[in-house]
């Protein structure tokens, strides 16, 4: 038990935390963005599978895990265009696109890898590919405690950290604006002179892209392979970070982090000899986005026009 | 009005757009009787050519290879057997879904409410005594009252804490899942860790025809959609369900309490899911294992969608899909195509589905008493 209290557990438990954290972080900061233009996206787990085999498929054939993650990028961006023009064009139930991406995502990536990797057995061959290795800050990355848990990392942890104050300042100014006209009042916006339809199309591109980018950390960041069962209930997760973080990105950061703490311990207990039942300890990410719509830390408010699609008047 | 539910007439009546190629549209659409029906069929035909090039891509002849899908379904009584198996699962949990979405009750539970039925399932096959026959139906109903549970608990978030179905219904599939894996690799682990013991052979479903593994769970199925088809057109409950979907302010003002009825739907549907998860383990795989379902419960929300949330319609659309899942897997083995392009295929219908009938979507409309003030304030405080 005592080996628990060492820092050398503490550092590597919170640094794995940070990493467990990640794809969660650049999925739900997406994800928020959309749902306060009035879009939720379903799919999420779809954007990260196709960003993951993407970022996979990228760095496989250029041998730079740079362009893999721009593939992983556009890869999620692609998907989530799809889902964009059946939830905003063709105004199809939100819910079933988000599932109906989710299956074809699926089926695409596991037709895919199997076909482009067919081992002599039909069953797919692992193959590693050039993944990203950690780039320590210079400087930073000599501070006591922090140096190794932060900025010890792999480059798109960086990004996803970086993308927290920058989604806060893009909420902030005129942008933020747009996209918070079209969740609440997509009639007043329309009546400004806004387009209700390009700003909810960009934010879904958007939340796809930066799941893209989630996805693609989790086959070349976090490991150099691809497997099918890769993204496991992540997109299921940073739904629930975008709800339990308010749609914040400050929130969205602490609640990918205190979810993620509970992944990491599953990690990091064995090694201290302590065992825990993992599957227990896996749910508390999802009793915790109930209880949190449940009102007991504090009602949750949907945007007005949330799940609602928009028609322009002629 | 949504075309998620049954169609309105008007609605669905094609628009004549006068121009020539309104005209020939028209006539195709009046071929098929409804634009839905046509798009139903475009978006199958449609999404297997589609699939075409990726079969190519994989190194097999095309049509060996839809045959070998077809063979796999169809080409024997045993394939056929499997097939309606699968039949089963799908309509159970199709018809589960579908009650709740007439209703305005959009929840997306049937995955744990199905994986909630196997387990209640094979918990009391495995541990309580009774003789075989009286067994069965005690397992049966362990997994239906367990998959009513399920549903009920998101019917009660929704209705005490204004927990959003949707998202509660989500989060919970994850917990059900979590929570079988906590006791295949646990209390319940047999021999191997992340699988029960099997169940006892007088718990096993009987084969209705010898040389396949058809079992009676698929005549409980079919049961179950004609009891669906009386309950929804022929009892008041019925009617008070539908109105409720279609239309919840006139529902609350004809004097029918909501809450009430949406929670016996989420009961009823919950119970159905979780009769699929029980016939799933005792029918086919008699042991509850860690990775128990692919996912069935998202996949047989295509299905109630394509089967446009009616009774037989979901029959046709579990038949399809069960037939796609089968098939594919004789594919894999007959020209080492990866069955995966089953899901392909049924990813494909569902978006070419979703992009060809312009959908007004159903929007989360049934709320609880407490829900609707708040909404009320929120409205009135714009």
């Amino acid at each position: 038990m005592s080996e628990i209290f060492t820092s050398a557990f503490l550092i590597g438990l919170l640094a794995a935390t940070l990493r467990a954290a990640t794809p969660l972080i650049l999925a739900a900061l997406g994800e928020s963005i959309s749902q306060r233009a009035g879009v939720i996206n379903v799919g999420l787990e779809g954007y990260l599978l196709a960003g993951a085999f993407g970022g996979y498929l990228g760095s496989h054939y250029t041998g730079s895990p740079w362009l893999g993650a721009v593939a992983g990028v556009l890869a999620g961006g692609a998907v989530a265009l799809v889902a964009a023009y059946l939830m905003i064009t063709r105004r199809a139930n939100q819910i079933v696109t988000g599932l109906a991406l989710m299956i074809l995502v699926t089926g695409v990536v596991g037709t895919a890898y199997r076909i482009i990797f067919a081992g002599p057995t039909g069953q797919p061959v692992r193959t590693p590919v050039d993944a990203f290795q950690p780039s320590a800050v210079p400087g930073l990355s000599d501070l006591p405690w922090v140096g190794t848990i932060v900025f010890d990392q792999v480059a798109i942890v960086y990004l996803a950290l970086i993308a927290v104050p920058f989604v806060w300042w893009f909420m902030r100014r005129r942008t933020g604006l747009l996209v918070r006209a079209a969740g609440e009042h997509p009639e007043a916006l329309e009546a400004a002179g806004g387009n209700v339809i390009t700003v909810r199309y960009l934010c879904v591109v958007a939340t796809g892209m930066m799941a893209g980018l989630g996805g693609a950390y989790l086959s070349i960041g976090q490991t150099d392979t691809f497997e099918e069962g890769l993204v496991g209930g992540r997109g299921f997760i940073a739904l629930g970070v975008a709800i339990v973080g308010r749609r914040h990105p400050v929130g969205v950061l602490i609640a990918a982090l205190v979810f993620s703490f509970a992944d990491a311990l599953q990690l990091w207990l064995p090694t201290a000899g302590v065992e825990v039942p993992n599957q227990l300890l896996a749910m508390l990410p999802y009793l915790a986005t109930i209880i949190a719509l449940a009102g007991i830390l504090g009602r949750v408010r949907h945007p007005n026009a949330f799940l609602k699609p928009f028609v322009r008047q002629a | 009005m949504s075309t998620l539910t049954p169609p309105a007439s008007p609605e669905l009546s094609p628009t004549p757009e006068g121009t020539e190629a309104g005209d020939w549209k028209l006539r195709l659409v009046r071929a098929f009787g409804t634009p839905a029906a046509l798009s139903r069929v475009l978006s199958v035909v449609v999404a297997l050519l589609v699939a075409i090039p990726v079969v190519a891509a994989a190194g097999a002849d095309p049509v060996t290879a839809y045959d070998a899908i077809f063979q796999g379904a169809f080409g024997s009584l045993r394939a056929i057997g499997d097939v309606l198996n699968r039949v089963d699962t799908f309509l159970l949990l199709g018809l589960g879904i579908a009650i709740g979405i007439r209703a305005g009750f959009f929840n997306v539970g049937a995955e744990g409410q199905l994986w909630m039925g196997a387990l209640g399932a094979t918990v009391v096959a495995l541990y309580v005594d009774a003789p075989g026959g009286l067994l069965i139906v005690l397992s049966l109903l362990a997994g239906m009252l367990a998959g009513a549970l399920w549903s009920g608990l998101v019917a009660f978030l929704k209705t005490i804490f204004g927990v959003d179905e949707l998202i509660g219904s989500l989060m919970l599939n994850y917990v059900a899942i979590l929570l079988v894996g906590y006791l295949t690799f646990g209390p319940l682990k047999a021999y191997r860790a992340g699988q029960t013991d099997r169940t006892p052979a007088a718990t096993d479903l009987p084969v209705l025809i010898p040389g396949t593994r058809l079992h009676v769970g698929f005549v409980l199925a079919v049961l179950a959609m004609g009891l669906l088809w009386w309950v929804l057109n022929r009892t008041t409950f019925g009617y008070e369900l539908r109105t409720i979907g279609g239309n919840p302010r006139a529902a609350r003002f004809a004097g029918i309490r909501d809450t009430r009825v949406i929670a016996k739907v989420a009961l009823l549907g919950g119970a159905l899911c979780g009769l699929a998860g029980a016939n799933a383990v005792l029918g086919v795989q008699h042991v509850l294992l860690s990775n128990f379902s692919p996912g069935w419960g998202y996949t047989a929300i295509a299905v109630a969608l394509l089967g446009g949330m009616r009774p037989l319609g979901i029959l046709a659309a579990a038949v399809l899909f069960g037939a796609l899942e089968i098939g594919a897997t004789n594919m894999q083995y007959a020209v080492q195509v990866p069955a995966t392009l089953g899901g392909l295929i049924e990813g494909l219908v569902l978006v070419l589905f979703l992009a060809s009938i312009s959908i007004t979507p159903l929007v989360l409309r049934w709320r609880s008493r407490t829900s609707a003030r708040r909404l009320a304030r929120q409205e009135g405080g714009v």
